[in-house]
């Protein structure tokens, strides 16, 4: 649990962030997201004291965090950065193991470890373990990266836009990737990012942030719903609703029962995203479409218009 | 092969015809070697193929096909080796004929007489350097490379510890004084090592603090070039009355040698010179340092002499390094002034040279110093290379 209550940075006359008070539980997905100059990766680099607060406070698990020295509180969060910042000089294991070598694990529990979180950043430790990180690609670079970040398993993950560097395929792979990895590890991670449609299909929460105040902490469907107030409601736009769909899957919805004539109907597995239905029906023209279950049956139609109905009441 | 590839191998094309072609010059050129009655007579300057006869037009044939086969249509690995084989092995013919040459004369005309190598001698090895140099380009990385590179230079060695050239005036020059030889190039060793370490030693840290404290770049670097732009003699004029004073009244320092002449004044001096490259470097690299690299490594939790000495100085060393090899070859030249103030070294041999007008005393001081720099430039730089294997700006 990590409780933010009251936090302000200043430079001088400036103030970066304003009195920002959130509370996150345990292993939800947190994304910080906002303009730039929104005071958003402020927020993030306080919560490690890279940024020491002007005042207020922060408490993880009930302890004030400017009780403790930096450089350990920081060895209980990983920490990853948009450009790597992958040491060099150093081979791709001696960089996840950074932390664990930090902690004095010894050479055997530190050389598991490493080759354990490369596999599950889905990298093999025997392609990869002994490369240099001139040797990687972009996306192969962003996942050691998160390897070292998780090392010596810290309970929270701290993200500052760590998929802003590549390209849009590798961005989507990874973006799933850290979904996954998440649930799998049920880690508490605060994510920064500028780009919605990767707060939307990610966070749990979002924290929308302006000009260092936070604007409104929900979840996205009540931001699109019920934002607080206008800048919340310009900042997601016109196609929010049409965004948030990728959040919800066809398994939410009551399906019609398969009819007569409905052979020729565009056909979609049943764990895909109403987003997915949605851009079926528009590349098909079709009106509706036919859902398949896991073993490849047919389980039921949804028609557009149960699609256009299925996120709840107009807000 | 990709282009720049192809590019560098047609540019060596130039660099072999241009070579041989002035090997070619130096055959006919009129001062290849000089026949002296003794070492301070000018002599009777000769050139190659009335010097050496038959095996002037020897190499003269060695040269044309040189030229000859950089230009051929032959795959690039076979024209590398055989360019390079003939060009370095020309270089080794002329300098084993050469030393035969002075053998003969000095049985004739006795032992004062001297046969010295001339201008056309040395710019023959310089453009046998440059074949070696473009062939080089062409042949494989591997054995063929270094047979084609060493091969040439191993031969003069032999040639040089075999005793064929003990008769050429230079290799006399030694003769008569090897013991002060070995002991003055020693003496030089120790001037560039102790001059560099000790440059090494303040300049690194005062790079650092002024890259740490922006603040102190000022007035660290405005001393630094202060020193660095003074002229040579001027600084020791300068440091002589202040060691003086201090060798008088402290009578340690007299005794551990240091006055106003001699080898501290030296040692000083170069010291300070070697001190701004350095510097200047170590600035450089860590102020130039990938932000995102010391972020995340304050941001996995590493305190400052960590982060320092595991990630910061392993990403400057390439820099570095390259500051230290400028100050290395620097200081080997540099080190010559030695000679004029009582300090010794191989700048003993110049200065005598230059004062009884005994050119090839100047060169038995001169070229054992542009070995040593090119030596050092080279070991150093493979250094660095291997050092810099991270990508890290070299």
């Amino acid at each position: 649990m990590i409780e933010i209550t009251g936090l302000t940075k200043s430079y001088g006359d400036f103030t970066a962030v304003d009195n920002v008070s959130l509370s996150i539980p345990d292993g939800q997905f947190t994304v910080l997201l906002g303009p730039s100059g929104s005071g958003k990766t402020t927020v993030l680099r306080m919560l490690n004291r890279m940024v020491t607060p002007t005042s207020g406070e922060i408490r993880i698990n009930g302890h004030d965090t400017s009780a403790e020295k930096p450089e350990h509180l920081r060895r209980s969060m990983g920490y990853v950065i948009q450009n790597t910042g992958l040491f060099p000089n150093m081979t791709v294991r001696r960089n996840v193991a950074t932390v664990p070598r930090l902690l004095g694990w010894d050479r055997k529990r530190t050389r598991d470890r490493v080759d354990e979180m490369l596999e599950i950043v889905g990298l093999d430790p025997a392609v990869y373990a002994e490369k240099l990180p001139s040797q990687l690609s972009g996306g192969e670079a962003q996942r050691v990266g998160v390897a070292r970040a998780l090392a010596a398993d810290p309970p929270i993950l701290l993200m500052d836009e760590p998929f802003g560097a590549v390209d849009p395929i590798t961005r989507d792979r990874l973006q799933l990737e850290m979904k996954r990895l998440q649930r799998q590890l049920k880690k508490t991670v605060v994510f920064v990012t500028h780009d919605i449609d990767e707060a939307v299909l990610l966070s749990d929460k979002i924290a929308l942030l302006k000009g260092g105040v936070l604007q409104q902490y929900a979840n996205p469907d009540e931001l699109w719903k019920q934002p607080a107030n206008e800048f919340v409601r310009d900042f997601f736009g016109d196609s929010f609703g049409l965004r948030i769909m990728v959040r919800h899957g066809l398994s939410e919805i009551e399906l019609e029962p398969v009819g007569a004539g409905t052979d020729g109907l565009p056909r979609v597995p049943i764990e895909a995203t109403l987003k997915e239905a949605l851009a079926e029906l528009i590349d098909k023209r079709a009106e509706r479409v036919l859902v398949l279950d896991a073993a490849g049956t047919p389980a039921g139609t949804v028609a557009f218009t149960t699609l256009l109905c299925a996120l709840g009441q107009e807000r | 092969m990709d282009a720049s590839v192809r590019d560098t191998k047609a540019q060596a094309r130039v660099v072999a015809v241009a070579g041989s072609l002035l090997a070619i010059a130096t055959i006919f050129a009129p001062s290849f070697v000089a026949f002296r009655p003794n070492r301070i007579i000018e002599g009777v300057p000769e050139s190659a193929v009335s010097a050496l006869g038959a095996w002037g037009w020897i190499l003269l044939v060695m040269w044309v096909a040189a030229a000859g086969l950089s230009v051929a249509p032959i795959p690039y690995r076979w024209r590398g080796l055989m360019v390079g084989l003939l060009g370095g092995g020309a270089a080794v013919v002329a300098t084993w004929r050469v030393g035969v040459e002075a053998g003969a004369y000095l049985a004739e005309k006795g032992d004062v007489a001297r046969l010295s190598l001339g201008g056309a001698f040395w710019v023959l090895l310089l453009a046998a350097y440059l074949v070696v140099f473009a062939a080089s380009a062409w042949t494989p990385a591997g054995w063929p490379r270094l047979l084609v590179s060493y091969l040439p230079a191993m031969g003069v060695l032999l040639l040089l510890f075999g005793g064929s050239l003990a008769s050429l005036s230079i290799m006399r020059e030694y003769e008569n004084n090897s013991l002060e030889f070995w002991a003055q190039l020693r003496l030089q060793l120790l001037y560039v090592l102790g001059a560099t370490s000790l440059g090494f030693i303040i300049g690194m840290p005062l790079g650092l603090i002024a890259a740490r404290r922006p603040k102190t770049e000022p007035a660290i670097f405005t001393a630094l070039n202060i020193l660095e732009v003074l002229p040579v003699l001027a600084f020791i004029g300068l440091l002589n009355p202040i060691l003086t004073g201090l060798s008088d009244s402290i009578p340690l320092l007299a005794t551990l040698g240091i006055r106003g002449v001699g080898w501290a004044p030296v040692l000083i001096v170069l010291t300070a010179y070697a001190m701004y490259p350095i510097a200047r470097n170590s600035y450089t690299a860590m102020t130039t340092l990938d932000p995102a690299v010391l972020d995340a490594g304050r941001g996995v939790g590493m305190k400052r002499f960590r982060l320092l000495f595991e990630v910061e100085l392993p990403m400057a060393a390439p820099v570095i390094l390259a500051g230290l090899r400028i100050a290395l070859v620097q200081t080997t030249a540099g080190a010559i002034i030695a000679g004029l103030v009582g300090g010794g070294g191989l700048g003993t041999f110049v200065f005598l040279g230059a004062a009884q007008t005994a050119t090839d005393l100047i060169l038995l001081g001169t070229i054992p110093i542009v070995v040593m720099a090119l030596f050092f430039d080279r070991s150093t730089l493979k250094l660095q290379r291997f050092i810099g294997r991270w990508g890290v700006a070299t």
